[in-house]
C-alpha cells in the first residue's frame, strides 16, 4: 500500500452505534476500505475472506471474547490489531499486549487519538507514506519530507538527517507540543538527558532553514520549559 | 517473648529476694532480740552473780558474809541467797524462804544445781567458803537440760555456713524452675498476643494454668480472622461493583463522546450547535475522568491497585503531562506553563509514571475547570531534601478563585455538615501517599497543590 488510507481495516465490535461512529471517522480520515462485524463468527468471515491490514477488536462479544479472537486471527497472519475495550484493568491491559497486540485503548476514547493509533500503527507496520509526509508548506516554502530538502525562494536547501527527523516528529504531532524529551529520543534514543542544548541548537538551524524570520518563528514555535510546536496554520 | 522472659526473670529475682529478705530480717530480729537478752543477762544476770560468789570475806564470828553493798550491787532481781558449806549447812542466808532454809544433803545440791529448787530457779557458784547458791524469781528463767554429742556440734558449727549456702542455692533453684515452667506456658500466651497483633492464626493449646487466658485468646484469634474475612469479601464485592458499573457506562459514553466529537467537526453545523456539540464532548470527557477516578480510588483504598514503580525522570514526566495539558481544549483555555529547576528537572523519581501523570492531571483539569478562560495555570517543581533524601516538591496552582473553604477543610480531614465529593482530589491525596509523600492544598491568590514525592535515591554527600 502506498498510503495508510489504503489499508483495509476491520472493525469488530458489537455496539452498532459505536461502529457507525467509528466507520464514520475513519471515512473522514480518507480511509476507505472499512469493513466492520458485530460478532466473532462474522469476524471469522470476514477475515478468513478479506485478510485486513489492520483489524480494531472489541473483548467482550456477543459469542465469544476478543482475546481468543486475536489468538485464532494471529495463529493465520501477523496482521497489527488494536484492542477497543471497555476494560480498563491493567490486568486485562498488560494480557492483550502480552499476547501480541499492537495497542490497547480504553473505552471511552476521543475519536482523534483512534485514528492516531491506528495511523501509527499502519505506518509502523507497513512503511507506507504517512499523508502528512505530503509536502510541507509553510507559507512561501516548501518542505519536502521524502527529499529532505527545503525550497525556500532564494534556493533549495538540505536538511540533515537530525533536522529532518526532528521536522517529521513534529509534523507527526502538527499542533500540539512534542517535549524536549520527545525530540531527544526521537533523534538519540533512550539516555537521551542532558541533551537539550545540542537539540536547540538544532532547531536554531531548522529554523534558519524553514521560517522567514528565524528570530520570530511563525511555525516552529517555542512552547517555553515544554518543547516545540509546529503550528498547524501561520502565526503571523 | 522477649516480654515475656523478661517478666520471668523479673519473677524469679523478686521471689528470691523475697525470701532472702525474710531470712534476714528473720535473722536480723532475731540476732537483735538475742542481743538485747544477752546484754540484759550481762547486766542483771550471771554476771554480777559471779561476782558476788567472789565477794564474801569473814565476818566477825568467823562465818563469810558478803562485802558491804555487795548485796545490793549483784543481788537485784534474785529472790533469794545462801551459802552452803561443804557439809551442806547454810552458812550464810538472803531473804531465803522458811521451806528451804535447812541443810542440803549431797543429792539434793545434785539436784538444785541442775535446775530448780522448789520452782526457783537456781545458780550455784563454788567460792573459798562453800556453795553459794542463788535462787532467781518463779518462771523468771527456763532452764534446759542440754547436751550434744561433741563431734555432731562440731560438724554443725562446720556445716552452718555451707547450709546456709545451700539453702540460698536451693531457694534459687527452685524459683528458676517455677519461673521456667511458668515462662514456658506463657510463652505460648506470648506467641498466641503477636499473632494476634500481626492479624495471623492463633490457635493456642488450651491446658495448663493458662488454659483460660489461652482459650480467650482463641476465640479472639478467631473473631477477628472472621471480620478480617468479612471486610476483604466487602471490599472485593466493592471494588467488583464499582468495575462493572464503569465497564458497563464505559460503552455507551463512548459512543456520547465519539458522537459530540463528530458533530463538533461538522462544519455544516450552526455554532450554536457546534459549541454545544463541543460542551457535550466536554461533559463526556468528564465523566470518563471521573469513572477513571472513581475506579482508581476504589482500587488504591482496598490495595486492588499494585503500583508499578520504575525509575521516572522528573523533567521528562513534567513537560509530557503540562504539554498534553496544554494541548487539550481545557488547556487551551488556560495560560499554562511548567517551571522547572535544573536540579528537579534531573532527578529520578521512583514512581509509577502513569499514576503520577493522573494526579496533575486531576490539579490542572480542576483549575481550568473551575475558573474562567484565560486563568494562568501552573507547575512549578524544585528539587528539596527531606532528611538525607531528594524529593520533587511540585505546586500545581492557579491565580483563579482557589478551592473553597469546605474542599479545604474536608482535605484537612475536618467533620463538617454536607461535606463536598473531592473525588478527584482524593484520588491525588491517595496517589502521593501510595508513594510515600503527601499532598498538601491550601490558597494563595489562587488555589495551590503542594505535592512532595520521594526520589529513587538518597541526596550525594555534599549536596546542597
Amino acid at each position: 500500500m502506498h498510503r495508510i488510507q489504503d489499508a483495509h481495516i476491520l472493525l469488530v465490535d458489537d455496539h452498532q452505534a459505536l461502529l457507525a461512529l467509528i466507520v464514520r471517522a475513519l471515512t473522514e480520515a480518507g480511509y476507505i476500505h472499512l469493513t466492520t462485524a458485530e460478532t466473532a463468527a462474522q469476524a471469522r468471515e470476514v477475515f478468513a475472506r478479506t485478510t485486513p491490514d489492520c483489524v480494531v477488536l472489541d473483548i467482550n462479544l456477543p459469542d465469544g471474547d476478543g482475546f481468543s479472537l486475536f489468538g485464532e486471527f494471529r495463529a493465520r497472519s501477523d496482521v497489527p490489531v488494536l484492542f477497543l475495550s471497555a476494560r480498563d484493568a491493567d490486568a486485562d491491559r498488560l494480557y492483550g499486549l502480552g499476547l501480541g497486540a499492537d495497542d490497547y485503548l480504553t473505552k471511552p476514547f476521543l475519536t482523534q487519538e483512534l485514528l492516531l493509533r491506528i495511523a501509527t500503527i499502519l505506518r509502523r507496520t507497513y512503511r507506507a507514506v504517512p499523508a502528512c509526509a505530503a509536502p510541507l508548506r509553510l507559507g512561501e516554502i516548501t518542505v519536502d519530507l521524502a527529499d529532505a530538502c527545503v525550497l525556500r525562494p532564494s534556493g533549495r536547501l538540505a536538511l540533515t538527517a537530525t533536522e529532518r527527523t526532528l521536522l517529521l516528529r513534529l509534523v507527526e504531532n502538527r499542533g500540539r507540543i512534542v517535549t524536549y524529551d520527545a525530540l531527544c529520543e526521537a533523534v538519540w534514543s533512550a539516555g537521551y538527558y542532558g541533551y537539550e542544548n545540542s537539540l536547540n541548537v538544532h532547531i536554531r538551524h531548522l529554523r534558519e532553514k524553514i521560517e522567514a524570520d528565524p528570530s520570530h518563528p511563525r511555525f516552529l514555535v517555542t512552547a517555553r520549559g515544554l518543547g516545540y510546536r509546529l503550528m498547524k496554520e501561520d502565526r503571523a | 517473648m522477649r516480654t515475656i522472659s523478661s517478666l520471668c526473670r523479673r519473677v524469679v529475682a523478686a521471689a528470691f529476694a523475697v525470701v532472702l529478705l525474710v531470712f534476714l530480717v528473720n535473722a536480723t530480729l532475731l540476732g537483735g532480740v538475742i542481743l538485747s537478752y544477752g546484754l540484759r543477762s550481762q547486766q542483771q544476770g550471771t554476771l554480777p552473780l559471779r561476782s558476788f560468789s567472789d565477794r564474801f570475806m569473814p565476818g566477825e564470828d568467823g562465818l563469810p558474809v558478803p562485802e558491804p553493798g555487795a548485796v545490793e550491787e549483784c543481788l537485784g532481781g534474785c529472790a533469794f541467797a545462801m551459802l552452803l558449806d561443804p557439809g551442806g549447812s547454810v552458812l550464810w542466808r538472803w531473804q531465803l524462804p522458811a521451806s528451804l532454809d535447812h541443810p542440803y544433803t549431797v543429792g539434793q545440791v545434785a539436784a538444785l544445781s541442775r535446775w530448780y529448787l522448789d520452782d526457783y530457779p537456781v545458780f550455784v557458784y563454788r567460792n573459798g567458803f562453800g556453795l553459794l547458791v542463788l535462787g532467781m524469781p518463779p518462771d523468771s528463767i527456763t532452764r534446759f537440760n542440754f547436751y550434744m554429742d561433741s563431734d555432731m556440734l562440731g560438724a554443725l558449727i562446720a556445716g552452718f555456713v555451707p547450709l546456709l549456702l545451700l539453702d540460698a542455692a536451693l531457694i534459687l533453684a527452685v524459683c528458676l524452675w517455677l519461673g521456667w515452667r511458668a515462662a514456658r506456658s506463657l510463652r505460648a500466651i506470648g506467641q498466641g498476643i503477636d499473632a494476634l497483633a500481626r492479624g495471623g492464626d492463633v490457635r493456642l493449646p488450651e491446658r495448663g494454668a493458662t488454659a483460660e487466658l489461652a482459650r480467650q485468646l482463641n476465640r479472639a484469634g478467631a473473631l477477628i480472622a472472621a471480620q478480617k474475612a468479612e471486610i476483604a469479601r466487602r471490599d472485593a464485592a466493592r471494588t467488583d461493583w464499582i468495575a462493572g458499573v464503569s465497564h458497563d457506562i464505559r460503552t455507551p459514553l463512548a459512543v456520547i463522546l465519539s458522537g459530540a466529537e463528530a458533530l463538533e467537526r461538522e462544519a455544516s453545523l450552526p455554532d450554536a450547535q457546534r459549541r454545544l456539540a463541543q460542551q457535550m464532548r466536554a461533559q463526556a470527557e468528564r465523566i470518563r475522568a471521573l469513572i477513571g477516578d472513581l475506579n482508581l480510588t476504589s482500587r488504591l483504598q482496598y490495595d486492588a491497585q499494585p503500583l508499578r514503580l520504575a525509575p521516572v525522570h522528573a523533567g521528562a514526566l513534567l513537560r509530557e503531562t503540562v504539554a498534553a495539558f496544554a494541548d487539550s481544549p481545557s488547556g487551551e483555555a488556560c495560560d499554562a506553563s511548567l517551571e522547572l529547576d535544573e536540579a528537579a528537572g534531573r532527578l529520578v523519581l521512583m514512581a509509577d509514571a502513569a499514576l503520577l501523570r493522573r494526579a496533575i492531571d486531576n490539579l490542572l483539569y480542576n483549575s481550568a475547570r473551575h475558573n474562567p478562560p484565560g486563568c494562568a495555570v501552573f507547575v512549578r517543581a524544585q528539587r528539596i531534601l527531606q532528611g538525607s533524601r531528594e524529593a520533587l516538591r511540585i505546586v500545581v496552582g492557579d491565580d483563579g478563585a482557589g478551592y473553597p473553604p469546605d474542599v479545604l477543610a474536608v482535605l484537612r480531614g475536618e467533620s463538617i455538615p454536607c461535606p463536598p465529593h473531592i473525588l478527584g482530589l482524593d484520588l491525588v491525596v491517595r496517589i502521593l501517599r501510595a508513594h510515600g509523600g503527601e499532598a498538601r492544598f491550601q490558597n494563595a491568590q489562587g488555589a495551590r497543590a503542594e505535592l512532595i514525592c520521594p526520589a529513587a535515591s538518597p541526596a550525594p554527600e555534599g549536596s546542597p
